[in-house]
């Protein structure tokens, strides 16, 4: 890890411990407003367009770091925002702009499961074809339908009304959003799946049964070596996302939002058998990253729909151009 | 027996290497010398592919040019390696000697043992079988009972090695014996060099189930090594095993096993799509992207001289399932009730129970990894 990754891991790791209580369901997080003055959520877009600077690798450390400890903000979804506010030029001065991908075809009224729809003061919406609209939500216009993901998350529903919106033109393409998100998510997970790995294996040396600390139990030991395997091949196909840089393509972003996303299924699944009855409470707190790995899995861009691109992808292509795409890099 | 620093021997780019490997597997498919096929690392066996090779300088490609070496990183030899095994081409005949032995005895080995047999490996000449496992000492290498009694000028050895895969064709083994008693089995164990001319070995052919003969049993009736043949310290084989296995089991030979089968599926996409398949190779796909990236991972930490032993474990244990997973999927799209043992998805299938036992069983990787995991 480099010493400005290591910087970033502690500057979320510090922002967390100074927030250890936990947000009631629907709630934005008390964090946010650190990560606003801090400039977080302005990260992967340059300074002369009214961002932070960095990079997306830098964005996915952090995003890595905050999945870690467990906390659900809405960075992805402001720092995509304003770089495809950055690239239309339109940088503007929104203090929460979201954007969401429909998939389907022509601008709808009825925009469902938008991310911290309540709190946001700017919609981009990206349909299947023609640029994106950027939609004002302070004008009044709008109505929201609330409601939360599975780890309390805001996921509304909003009816734009008679709001029209204005066209971001030079906007990034749909498919280039698409995959920036995939890659950032993907980033989320990992970061969540070390999480609960970390507070597992802490838990199975500390614990004991029969007298001595569950990780003694052959059967107990083998999970933590399954559960640690998932996550260093999340951590790879990360890695290896993100180093394919600013453009990263879909096939590597496919892959590791692929890994993450059946990486995620298995850690939750170890993480409550090895933390018992215990990790089922409220009290103990597994459940804020337990339920962030499920409820993030297919953000955007299900595991199933990543894995039919890709899928897709190589039986039209054939084997000489997989292997070709694959070994263009490691 | 020394060879000069080949001078003819130009470093190419990764992207060089692979169309050199490329370039020849394409001749010989063309020529009809090799039918590609999975497992071809362990089963597919022609000295004379591996002369092309060593004319090429792919073996022993990370090694000193004194010994006939490239002098590459262990990234160039990973591209190589992959593109072989991509090809399913007839690599099994240098395959240990390159990636393991050669290693172990620039390692540990005097200089007159890597004057006397690394140059052989990388003309070509020299086929190593490995002679580890026992009859009673499989999983728990340590319980060698093979020993080497001190004589003049060297040691007799006498025991019994198994799974000795190409010992039939090997010139040369590498056996791990014990060279003293001691209380503690990982104590008194030596490594060495066996010349497989010297008299008092038998090889006994050992049919898999599919038929097929790779495997051996061989037994060492007071056979003489001199002295020189030692690699490293005696008494040290422990210690100098466990990084031997690292090499072992980093490699992509851990992923690409089945790769062949793969290849074959992507041709038919009318019978993928028919069957609604499409996702399973899509997620086959990211699992062998993300896999060739801890292959990298392993080499790049081997450059930079850091230990592998997790990564590796790792590596191999994922990719296990991978390779069998495979052909999981080829079942759908190749296979059937009557494919044959000669089919591509029977040989495949056939050589599948071995992936999670040789080098190092999955149990034994997954307590290995949980070891490490439970230190404080």
């Amino acid at each position: 890890m480099s010493d400005e990754q290591a910087a970033l891991r502690e500057l979320i790791a510090d922002l967390a411990a100074s927030h250890p209580g936990e947000s009631a369901a629907g709630e934005l997080p008390g964090a946010w407003s650190n990560i606003r003055e801090l400039g977080l959520d302005g990260i992967g877009v340059t300074e002369e367009s009214g961002g932070s600077g960095g990079t997306l690798a830098h964005l996915a450390v952090i995003v890595d770091a905050l999945g870690e400890a467990g906390l659900g903000l809405p960075v992805i979804e402001v720092a995509t925002a304003r770089w495809v506010l950055a690239h239309a030029g339109a940088a503007g001065d929104a203090a929460l702009p979201i954007v969401v991908l429909t998939g389907e075809a022509g601008q709808p009224r009825v925009v469902p499961d938008v991310p911290w729809g309540r709190s946001a003061d700017l919609l981009i919406v990206y349909s299947e074809d023609g640029p994106p609209r950027a939609y004002d939500l302070t004008a009044g216009k709008a109505t929201l339908s609330p409601d939360v993901n599975l780890a309390g998350e805001q996921r509304d529903t909003i009816d734009l009304g008679e709001t029209t919106g204005r066209e971001l033109a030079g906007a990034p393409a749909a498919a280039a959003v698409r995959e920036r998100l995939g890659l950032l998510w993907a980033a989320a997970l990992t970061g969540v799946m070390r999480g609960a790995y970390n507070k597992t294996r802490d838990h199975v040396r500390v614990r004991e049964q029969f007298g001595a600390p569950l990780i003694k139990i052959p059967a107990v030991a083998s999970a933590v070596a399954n559960f640690k395997t998932q996550l260093l091949l999340a951590e790879a196909a990360v890695a290896r996302a993100v180093g394919a840089g600013e453009c990263a393509d879909m096939a590597s972003v496919a892959s590791a939002r692929i890994i993450a996303a059946s990486g995620a299924t298995e850690a939750a699944r170890l993480a409550h058998q090895l933390h018992g009855a215990m990790g089922v409470t409220q009290e103990d707190g597994l459940h804020r990253l337990t339920t962030r790995l499920w409820a993030w899995q297919d953000a955007v861009t299900s595991e199933r729909e990543w894995s039919i691109l890709l899928g897709e992808a190589a039986i039209d292509g054939g084997e000489e151009l997989v292997w070709s795409d694959l070994t263009r890099a490691f | 027996m020394t060879v000069e620093a080949r001078s003819d021997v130009i470093r190419l780019s990764t992207a060089e290497l692979r169309s050199r490997v490329r370039d020849l597997v394409a001749q010989w498919r063309a020529a009809q010398r090799f039918a590609p096929r999975c497992d071809s690392w362990l089963r597919s066996y022609d000295p004379a592919f591996t002369k092309e090779l060593a004319q090429r300088g792919l073996i022993g490609m990370t090694w000193p040019r004194r010994y006939g070496g490239g002098e590459y990183s262990n990234v160039d030899r990973l591209a190589v390696t992959e593109e072989l095994l991509r090809a399913g081409a007839p690599v099994s005949a240098h395959w240990i000697a390159d990636r393991q032995i050669g290693p172990a005895i620039l390692r540990h080995g005097s200089e007159q043992l890597r004057d006397n047999i690394l140059p052989g490996i990388t003309r070509g000449d020299y086929l190593f079988c490995l002679g580890l496992s026992e009859p009673e000492a499989g999983s728990d290498l340590a319980a060698v009972r093979t020993f080497a009694q001190r004589v003049d000028g060297g040691w007799l050895i006498t025991g019994r090695k198994v799974w000795t895969s190409g010992a039939h064709h090997a010139t040369h083994c590498y056996v791990l014996a014990r060279t003293e008693k001691a209380e503690k089995k990982h104590v008194g164990l030596s490594e060495f060099v066996v010349d497989m001319a010297t008299p008092g070995i038998e090889v006994t052919p050992i049919a898999d189930m599919a038929g097929e003969h790779h495997f051996n049993e061989t037994v060492f009736d007071g056979v003489f090594v001199p002295d020189g043949n030692l690699i490293g310290v005696e008494g040290q084989g422990w210690r100098q095993v466990v990084e031997q296995l690292s090499f072992e089991r980093g490699g992509p030979e851990r992923v690409l096993s089945t790769y062949p089968l793969l290849t074959l599926m992507l041709e038919r996409s009318d019978r993928i799509r028919e069957l609604r398949l499409t996702r399973d190779i899509g997620v086959l796909i990211a699992r062998l992207a993300t896999l060739r990236r801890l292959c990298w991972d392993v080499a790049q930490r081997m450059d930079e001289g850091e230990s592998t032993v997790v990564e590796a474990a790792t590596l191999k244990m994922l990719g296990n399932v991978f390779e069998r997973d495979v052909i999981t999927v080829a079942r759908d799209v190749l296979g059937g009730p009557s494919s044959s043992p000669q089919s591509p998805y029977g040989q495949a299938l056939l050589a599948s129970p071995g992936f999670s036992l040789r080098g190092g069983a999955a149990d034994v990787l997954m307590s290995i990894i949980a070891k490490q995991e439970a230190k404080p």
